[in-house]
């Protein structure tokens, strides 16, 4: 297939694994996020793509070539580095022309393209500044810019906006997407911030422990985690365990029944086999709840704290603690009731 | 951080200490003005010429100015074309004996220049070990090369002495710039060479523009290497000064050719402070590149090769001393206590008697004798006069920054200069001398001073503030607050900056060469006769003390890295 491929990409680290055996696409015009915790070797992977570290096994293709023998100054791969990296001694425009000198272009046509590029990413006219007294985000900007300007058959960005504050980052963020689609080459998107790879993906893979835990379209594996350990990554932290039997699953909190199995492997759904719930069903406090719908698990609020979002409120149901948002401070210590519908809840394996 | 620290140590001494401040510079400053100062200006107001004077003058200048700046731009050269992949392989790569080699790249810039001069005899003079192992081989009579008394020679030795200078400054550049510049440059597609010439040159150019500049610095005053390797053809500045002063005893032409001496290291001086203010992007030392793995067998051929000839090139000499001073030649004419070449242990055991009597015979055991003592001497000196500029100077300020840079002056003075200043200053009245031992340590401490204060200065200032404020607050004034914490606390500094200055002093060959009296001879000017004095046993003689000295100043460098990592920039407090 065309675009970048990852076959079996293996490396060790100081004599411990470090990615085992890495295989995933990157197709032409997307962009695609790796997220994973840090220490993950989510970085050393985009380096190896980058030809900036060898694999001790495995592939790198581009257009089914493998890139094993090309050196990374020929690989035509864009790098964004979290620090920036850029060149100290230069000024903003000279760091955006150093990837054109090699380009055969005339003095004048350079001009032009640092000034276009710098123009894209918001800093008109900032060729003769240094870069040293750039912002943290202008920096970033500069460093995409000196990437974009020389088009690259793909970019590789490693955690471009861990480095800023959060105002910042959301604001980049944006800016980032639609410079990424404007570029048109594909782009490998490194980060540990699960909204930031929501929000930049067109596919999304999941790195943890070396190797890739699940892959896909984002809006399939935040409905379909493959665990729950992956489920709490995307941030769905209630979460309970259970057994089947005879398309019932029992909990701790009682029997849930009616549920959506479809997903599950024949192998997952037999009797006594593990699975867990993922609950996205809301909560009441008991004050409010006028009627009785059915499928109520009842609890007491163990705290309450305030948060811009809205109230954190923390349910033990018998042991089983939920963490919910609500618009209105709740007691602490009075009785809450979780609303339970079977179209709420996903059921996934927690077998092995 | 440090203006808090300052601060707050300056809390603690408020109130009256700017009184015992005064108190505590009193000394050194006297020091300065009699010994440094004055005999200065003496120099300077020696320097008038008379017109008819001055065109015979002229061609000695031009000569000797010349050729000074010839020899350091080459050497200089050389140095920085071996020191720079020395420092890349040496800080970048991880290999076996790497740290070893670190160290013994660092030795030579330790050693006496005697030591050095002897040592590149011994491998490559006319009787050295190359020559007689070629001779041996082939049954040639002739030499194969002699390299002493030769540019080439010179070359070599200051290469030997000051390449360690661009490996230590060069060399942790160069492993802490952000690899992700070089990786950056890489991945917008620039060649290996261009990665190089267009990002890490230019971020190491203040690093390498001021290891070039101290080199050269070096280079220009050399003194003991021009006369005992280079030999009577060629002339310095420094050793013009030398043979003015003492061949001639034309002391206007030698203060004149000192102080142009002097205009010049001063301004190499300037040059080299402010380039080594410059600063480097480099990255805190959590994130610095693992020493690197050579990639690809090209790589590491060309790796093994230059770690091989590093290891040729600075134990070569040194190992062939060593065995110099354990062979015997064989017979010289009227030398019947040695007739057989082969190993022996005469040379030693000649140290301590008097073999003949000749009239300029210099019993070794006694300059020994003199040289520890006055080594003993100027360490005391410097390092009391030290602590009494570090506690005495302010803790901060403009007044701090200039006596700092006034501190480093002695640095850019040539020793001989500073001979030379003694001997104007100290014949006549008010301070006539008298010809007493004493000059040599009061002389040795001024050379040694700017080391002792750059050793000890950081680390007092380095002690947290908390530390003092608490043991005020518990009721210990200035003196306990000394006592019981700063001294602890600095005490394996001050360790350290005594055996610098002892061995500072232990080779000094500059000014005392100037100064001694053949009633108190040193080691190095021992060294120095016997190897100008013809015959096999006087060679030998200068090898066995040699190799006394070169196990005198490496056992104190020991004890310097161990306490405080000093040549290798690692471990330590």
């Amino acid at each position: 297939m065309s675009g970048l491929s990852l076959r079996g990409i293996t490396k060790e680290y100081e004599g411990k694994p470090l990615l085992r055996g890495i295989t995933l696409d990157v197709p032409p015009g997307e962009i695609a996020c790796l997220l994973g915790p840090s220490g993950s070797g989510k970085s050393t992977l985009l380096r190896i793509i980058a030809g900036l570290e060898k694999p001790d096994a495995g592939q790198v293709l581009w257009d089914e070539q493998d890139l094993s023998g090309t050196p990374v100054h020929r690989r035509q791969f864009g790098f964004v580095f979290q620090d920036y990296a850029l060149f100290p001694h230069l000024n903003v425009g000279r760091n955006v022309a150093f990837g054109l000198h090699a380009s055969g272009l005339s003095a004048d046509e350079i001009h032009a393209r640092v000034s276009d590029s710098l123009k894209a990413v918001n800093l008109p006219g900032y060729e003769n500044r240094a870069v040293q007294e750039l912002s943290g985000g202008e920096q970033q900007r500069v460093a995409l810019a000196r990437t974009l300007v020389t088009h690259p058959r793909l970019l590789l960005l490693d955690e471009p906006l861990a480095a800023l504050d959060r105002d910042l980052r959301s604001q980049l963020q944006e800016e980032l997407r639609a410079m990424l689609h404007a570029a048109e080459a594909p782009a490998l998107y490194v980060t540990h911030d699960q909204e930031e790879a929501f929000y930049l993906a067109d596919r999304l893979y999941l790195l943890d422990q070396g190797a890739i835990q699940q892959g896909g379209e984002p809006g399939q594996l935040y409905l379909h985690p493959v665990d729950g350990k992956t489920a709490g990554f995307f941030g769905i932290k209630n979460q309970l365990t259970g057994v089947l039997s005879n398309g019932v699953v029992n909990t701790s909190l009682g029997c849930f029944s009616g549920l959506d199995y479809s997903h599950l492997t024949p192998n997952q759904r037999t009797n006594g086999s593990k699975v867990i719930l993922l609950l996205r069903c809301a909560v009441n406090s008991a004050a409010t709840r006028k009627a009785d719908p059915g499928g109520i698990v009842r609890g007491i609020v163990a705290d309450c704290r305030f948060f811009p979002a809205g109230f954190q409120v923390i349910v033990n149901c018998s042991g089983e603690v939920f963490t919910f948002f609500l618009p209105d401070p709740v007691a602490i210590g009075s009785e809450a009731c979780l609303l339970v519908q079977p179209a709420d809840i996903t059921v996934i394996t927690a077998e092995g | 951080m440090a203006a808090g620290l300052d601060r707050g140590y300056a809390e603690v001494r408020s109130g009256k200490s700017r009184n015992w401040r005064w108190l505590l510079l009193c000394l050194p400053i006297l020091y300065g003005l009699i010994f440094y100062v004055w005999p200065l200006f003496q120099v300077i107001r020696s320097s008038g010429f008379e017109i008819g004077q001055l065109a015979a003058a002229t061609k000695t200048i031009n000569r000797t100015v010349s050729f000074s700046l010839w020899q350091a731009t080459l050497s200089t050269i050389l140095t920085l074309a071996l020191g720079l992949p020395a420092a890349y392989v040496l800080y970048c790569f991880r290999f076996p004996t790497r740290s070893t080699l670190r160290l013994l790249t660092a030795i030579p810039f330790i050693l006496p220049t005697v030591v050095v001069a002897a040592a590149f005899n011994a491998l490559v003079g006319s009787g050295g070990w190359l020559n007689q192992v070629w001779q041996a081989l082939t049954g040639n009579e002739k030499p194969l090369l002699t390299l002493t008394g030769s540019l080439a020679g010179i070359l070599l030795a200051h290469i030997f002495y000051n390449l360690t200078i661009v490996i230590r400054m060069a060399g942790p550049a160069w492993s802490s710039l952000n690899p992700r510049l070089e990786a950056a440059a890489q991945t917008l597609g620039a060649s290996p060479w261009q990665v190089f010439h267009s990002v890490t040159l230019p971020l190491l150019r203040p690093v390498i523009v001021s290891a070039a500049l101290l080199v050269f610095l070096f280079d220009f005053t050399s003194f003991g290497v021009i006369l005992l390797v280079g030999g009577i053809r060629f002339s310095t500045l420094e050793v013009e000064i030398y043979r003015q002063t003492l061949s001639f005893y034309n002391l206007p032409l030698a203060s004149l050719l000192a102080l142009i001496q002097l205009a010049c290291t001063l301004a190499f001086a300037a040059l080299y402070q402010y380039f080594s203010s410059r600063p480097l992007p480099l990255v805190p030392a959590s994130e610095r590149k693992a020493a690197r793995k050579p990639d690809g067998w090209q790589q590491l051929l060309r790796i093994s090769l230059l770690i091989l000839f590093l290891w040729i090139f600075f134990a070569g000499p040194l190992i062939s001393l060593t065995a110099s001073a354990f062979w015997s030649i064989g017979a010289d004419r009227g030398e019947r206590s040695l007739v057989n070449a082969g190993w022996t242990l005469a040379h030693f055991s000649g140290l301590v008697k008097n073999r003949n009597s000749d009239l300029f015979y210099v019993p070794p055991l006694t300059a020994l004798m003199n040289s520890l003592k006055f080594a003993v001497l100027t360490a005391f000196a410097s390092v009391g006069l030290g602590m009494l500029l570090v506690y005495g100077l302010p803790w901060r300020g403009k007044l701090r920054s200039v006596a700092v840079i006034l501190l480093m002056l002695p640095l850019g003075t040539s020793a001989v200069t500073l001979g030379l200043g003694y001997i104007l200053t100290f014949n006549k009245p008010p301070l006539a001398w008298g010809g007493g031992p004493w000059i040599l340590p009061l002389a040795h401490t001024l050379v040694a001073l700017p080391f002792v204060v750059r050793t000890l200065m950081p680390a007092v200032s380095s002690i947290p503030s908390f530390y003092r404020q608490s043991a005020a607050v518990l009721g210990a004034g200035s003196w306990r607050i000394f006592w019981t914490v700063d001294l602890p606390l600095i005490r394996r500094v001050l360790v350290s900056a005594f055996i610098f200055a002892f061995t500072i002093s232990l080779g000094e060959f500059g000014a005392t060469s100037l100064l001694y009296r053949p009633q108190y001879p040193t080691l190095p000017v021992a060294i120095f006769r016997y190897l100008s004095l013809p015959g096999a046993a006087n060679y030998g003689q200068a090898m066995a003390m040699s190799v006394v000295m070169m196990l005198a100043c490496a056992a104190g460098i020991l004890i310097i890295e161990k306490s405080s990592g000093f040549l290798t920039g690692e471990g330590g407090e």
